[in-house]
């Protein structure tokens, strides 16, 4: 265990801290790690502060609606999923720059400003929060082998038919 | 007329301030660090509401530097507040009973500094015929 978390200091030589996936059991000593030369810091060193977190969807759903629902300009009982900010809600470009500042300080990301003119809904902030965390277990797995053999079946009987 | 590129601007600067008065540390009043944080977003979210339907290019420029400057002047002195400006010469401060012609709101905004741009005073100024009338009334 203590060799995967070694090769993957290693790989990624170039984060000063990087994210620890793996557990240390108690009964490996703490071993010295090289990043670079200047520094030798112990395994049970490096912080890992919200490496622990696991993003799933309904948790980025909740906390956004709940962030949203504490802004004062809007009024919590007509907020949904599909209700649109500026038709529905009656909120400004201002309010929209003031909802992205308090998402960067929610989800500890930076947001640029050319991906905050494209929210238009509350479903389009958690849209793109998914994208940053890859999280697509919410969206439905479509199938495109059965079409794709069932359009090969036929082009198939047909040749065979002829 | 308004480009994408201006409000576009006029956005970033408004995102800056909120993050400003996010990490906002009061060096002189400690204990005022809230009070400064809360004011310096209510500053924010007022003046520009008040100036949202500015459509001439080059007011919004200014509006721009007046934001800008507000800006490094509250993280030059650690001060959000504006600093306060003297009358200038030959003008009198304002007073109801007496007669403001039109030459002194004139004075006054020419020399207002440019980070108080927004706090113009911009009332009807009546004709001193006007005024002579309704005084007399």
């Amino acid at each position: 265990m203590l060799s995967t978390t070694i090769r993957l200091l290693m790989r990624s030589g170039t984060l000063i801290r990087p994210i620890i996936t793996t557990v240390r059991p108690l009964s490996i000593k703490p071993t010295l790690i090289n990043f670079n030369e200047k520094r030798k810091t112990l395994i049970n060193e490096i912080p890992r502060r919200w490496s622990h977190v696991h993003y799933t969807y309904p948790m980025i759903e909740s906390r956004v609606m709940l962030l949203l629902r504490l802004f004062d300009k809007i009024d919590p009982n007509s907020l949904k999923l599909d209700s649109k900010f500026v038709q529905d809600l009656g909120l400004d470009s201002l309010d929209i720059v003031e909802i992205t500042a308090a998402l960067e300080d929610e989800f500890w990301t930076e947001i640029a400003d050319v991906d905050s003119d494209h929210f238009l809904t509350p479903r389009h902030i958690i849209q793109y929060l998914c994208d940053k965390y890859d999280i697509y277990e919410h969206i439905e797995a479509v199938s495109a082998g059965k079409e794709y053999l069932e359009e090969a079946k036929a082009a198939a009987d047909r040749a065979h038919h002829h | 007329m308004i480009n994408n590129l201006t409000r576009f601007r006029v956005l970033q600067l408004y995102k800056r301030i909120i993050k400003l008065s996010h990490s906002w540390q009061s060096i002189n009043h400690p204990l005022k660090t809230s009070e400064e944080q809360l004011y310096i977003r209510n500053e924010a979210r007022e003046l520009f509401r008040k100036n949202q339907h500015v459509n001439n290019l080059n007011e919004i420029e200014e509006h721009i530097r007046e934001g800008e400057a507000r800006i490094e002047l509250a993280c030059h002195y650690k001060n959000p507040y504006p600093r306060p400006v003297n009358l200038p010469t030959y003008s009198l401060p304002p007073n109801h009973n007496r007669i403001r012609f039109k030459s002194e709101y004139e004075i006054e905004d020419i020399s207002r500094p440019i980070y108080l741009k927004s706090y113009e005073t911009k009332e009807d100024i009546p004709d001193n015929e006007e005024q002579l009338k309704t005084d007399k009334s």
